[in-house]
């Protein structure tokens, strides 16, 4: 059932978004709830589900620049990346679109629910499926091709092979959109995938600038709160390397031919001053760039 | 006296939980009918010694009376249980018809099965009978092949015999001797490639006693790491090696390895019962929790343990021994042991894995990871990763020995907790915080750390009872920085 603010616009319907018609296969309805003027041409942000603080602090540096620039983030409200692109557009007050594979006005994931509810009352939740769809797994591939259309750019900060960030980019070459891509460390699985865009023609994004640049828009700023820094002044062996390529302490140890207690001891105090965090993996890699701690 | 009539006691047991609880044995040859019969609450074990009597006897060149033969198990309202019972009733049968005199089972303590050639085989639990034989100065008369299991016990006394017509023949009665203590690894750590942040997280466990999970894909060693903790604490001591050997050799298990000295390592499958886990049935024999008593208890593939099953292991592992409720009874198990687990990251195992892809989704990760449960959860002190390793590092490895040096250290350690009061796994609340004596600036560490990690209460009295072992590890006093910041990094892992 329709909630009472929700919305269906039809292809045919004047609010309906224009770029979508460029598209090969454009939804036949869209059903929404949130802001409908905002399905202007944006700048989609995706990335892998099983991210790294790598991936999610560059999709909220990127998201947040352009939100805070006037410009529409458009993204999948997935855990990871995507979660990290929308929250970045709503901290500066930016306007953010989530296109769900199930309906509108169902939350899933189920741990998004929170933000979905202020996208939709901030930003705008679309789908092409009826009220109340469950989610189902082709119906995500489906609306990759909506995230791809409804935008300007699709920028991809995080995929690892094979991924289905691909499926995105492909409907951005399809729709003809420009693919950009943040490179990671070739060393990085999950970043084996985005270097392979970039290696297939994507274009890189390694600062503001560049995005500005593809995106047209002017002012890029040149203050270093904008830029992914982490601080090296300490000239940290294990800080520096760890910046590069998260790693375990095992490989921390024979890289330094240091021993594992003095190793899980500098891990440590590194995690408490809040520098890296332990993933899920048993990796260490440097904490999400969002802000500047108080110190 | 008669030929044909006449009574005669023998003392025995019957096991009760891993006690030999006492049992007389009378025996009466009366005149009537030719008849034999068995009262006094025997299962059916005890009811089939009648055919096993009978024909031991005759094989024996003995003559069973052709009488009213009646036995009564005392005390009559105490349940009796299985087949040790054939040799006292045969003995007693001799001895009220003459063919045996009285003083070869008088101060005695019979106790065996019958073949019907007239041999005699050790019984389940042999260990209890001679330590109640023992307890009773009474001399112990059991198969000859019981030597390996009994000679755990001081000062008993014992006469091995092979047959029921050895029971009359009056060797002395032999005295024992301890044999050697040898402590054997399961697994040397040297044994063991790479893997050095999980070496040092088994080291630490061992010397505070402490909970481990490991976590990491299939085939990256986690098996042979657990195999290692046995050889890495330090040996049982007597009355542990005994407690240890008695639990086995109820069970019908070799207990001669444990009497040793040598720490169990028990590693049920996932598809062991509750009752195979934790122990029952009747006579009840003890689970795996308390065979691993003293010694180490691995469970691999955790979450494919049923939740029953995983649930069920909280109350030996919060009060170190297995209360089993039947309807004879409450019957308690000893059941201290270490408890260490593996589980994969994710259901595909992969997760994680620099160099196989896993296929789980996010909510099948959390689903599956969810299975081990909250309250077991709450239990592990100690998380560590584990990961395949480079197969080059695999073949430059030459074998030495690691765990000798290391169970040095860890005895070390525990001699230190144990010189505070109590071992480091039963520190809680207010006595933990003394014994960690933390400067206020260490104080404010842990409010770092757990507002970092985002600690429960009980993530922080983890974080200490680890700290404060490895700073045992180190004979350091006081808790400091350092050791707060290592144990950090063995702390469970919450979502991403």
């Amino acid at each position: 059932m329709r909630p009472p603010d929700g919305w269906e616009i039809d292809k045919g319907d004047p609010r309906y978004p224009e770029t979508l018609l460029t598209t090969p296969d454009p939804p036949k309805r869209i059903y929404g709830l949130g802001n409908p003027n905002l399905l202007t041409p944006g700048l989609a942000v995706i990335g892998a589900r099983k991210s790294t603080p790598y991936g999610r602090s560059c999709a909220h540096l990127f998201a947040g620049w352009a939100a805070s620039r006037g410009v529409v983030i458009v993204s999948g409200a997935a855990v990871g990346c995507d979660q990290a692109a929308h929250r970045a557009a709503l901290e500066v007050d930016g306007a953010t679109v989530a296109v769900l594979g199930c309906g509108a006005d169902v939350d899933y994931p189920r741990d998004a629910t929170q933000l979905l509810d202020v996208i939709r009352a901030r930003g705008a939740v679309i789908s092409e499926q009826p009220w109340g769809s469950t989610p189902r797994r082709w119906a995500f591939s489906r609306r990759n091709r909506i995230i791809a259309g409804l935008s300007h750019s699709v920028l991809v900060v995080e995929a690892s092979l094979p991924s289905g960030t691909f499926s995105t980019a492909d409907h951005a070459l399809e729709a003809d959109r420009e693919v950009l891509v943040v490179p990671g460390s070739i060393l990085s699985p999950e970043c084996r995938g985005s270097n392979r865009l970039l290696v297939q023609g994507a274009t890189p994004i390694t600062d503001v600038s560049e995005l500005a640049a593809v995106l047209g828009l002017l002012g890029a700023p040149e203050d270093a709160e904008h830029t992914v820094s982490h601080d090296l002044s300490r000239r940290d062996a294990i800080m520096t390397a760890l910046v590069a390529n998260p790693m375990r302490p095992d490989d921390l140890a024979r890289e330094f031919a240091l021993d594992i207690v003095t190793v899980a001891r500098r891990l440590g105090e590194l995690e408490r001053d809040g520098k890296v965090i332990r993933l899920r993996d048993g990796r260490y890699s440097p904490v999400e760039n969002k802000r500047r701690r108080p110190h | 006296m008669s030929h044909h009539s006449g009574q005669a006691t023998v003392r025995t047991g019957t096991l009760r939980g891993i006690d030999a609880i006492p049992v007389e044995v009378q025996v009466d040859v009366g005149r009537g009918l030719p008849a034999f019969r068995i009262v006094g609450l025997g299962d059916i074990a005890v009811q089939e010694a009648r055919e096993r009597v009978r024909a031991a006897i005759r094989s024996s060149g003995l003559s069973f009376p052709d009488a009213r033969v009646t036995v009564n198990l005392a005390p009559a309202p105490l349940k009796k249980h299985g087949t040790g019972f054939d040799l006292p009733i045969a003995a007693g049968i001799l001895v009220a018809t003459g063919q045996v005199e009285p003083r070869f089972i008088n101060d005695s303590w019979l106790t065996g099965e019958l073949a019907l050639d007239g041999g005699l085989r050790p019984v389940n639990g042999m260990l209890c009978h001679a330590i109640a034989a023992a307890h009773e100065r009474r001399v112990l008369v059991c198969s000859v092949d019981s030597e390996p299991e009994i000679s755990a016990v001081d000062a008993l006394h014992w006469r091995g015999i092979d047959r029921l017509s050895d029971v009359c023949r009056q060797s002395t009665p032999t005295h024992r001797q301890l044999p050697p203590t040898n402590q054997a690894c399961t697994a040397d750590l040297g044994s063991v490639a790479g893997h050095q942040s999980a070496k040092r997280a088994l080291e630490i466990a061992a010397a505070g006693a402490l909970n481990v999970l490991m976590v990491g894909p299939p085939g990256s060693g986690k098996t042979m790491l657990a195999r290692c903790l046995p050889g890495i604490l330090p040996p049982m001591s007597h009355a542990e090696a005994l407690e240890t050997a008695v639990i086995h050799s109820v069970a019908g298990l070799d207990s001669s390895s444990a009497s040793g000295g040598t720490r169990p390592f028990r590693a049920p499958h996932h598809a062991s019962t509750l009752r195979g886990l934790i122990g029952g049935g009747s006579p009840i024999r003890p689970g795996e929790v308390s065979l691993a008593h003293n010694g180490v208890l691995f469970l691999d593939e955790l979450p494919e343990f049923g939740p029953a099953t995983l649930q069920a292991l909280r109350q030996p592992m919060e009060d170190r021994r297995i209360s089993l409720v039947r309807a004879e009874g409450r019957v308690d198990l000893p059941a201290d042991f270490m408890f260490i687990a593996a589980a994969n990251p994710c259901p595909c195992g992969f997760l994680g894995d620099p160099d196989k892809r896993c296929t789980c989704t996010e909510t099948s990760i959390s689903r599956y990871a969810s299975r081990i449960g909250g309250p077991l959860m709450d239990r592990i002190d100690i998380c560590l990763r584990v990961d395949r390793i480079d197969p080059g590092l695999l073949m430059s490895t030459e074998e030495v020995d690691e765990s000798t040096a290391v169970r040095t250290d860890v005895q070390r350690a525990r001699t230190m907790a144990e010189s505070r009061g109590a071992s480091n796994r039963l520190l809680n609340g207010v006595p933990l915080l003394r014994a960690c004596s933390l400067t206020p600036d260490c104080v404010q560490r842990v409010e770092e750390i757990a507002s970092h990690a985002r600690l429960s209460g009980r993530g922080v009295t983890r974080l200490l009872r680890v700290a404060r072992t490895i700073a045992d590890l180190e004979s350091t006093p006081s808790v400091m920085s350092e050791h707060l910041d290592e144990a950090a990094s063995y702390r469970i892992l919450e979502g991403r």
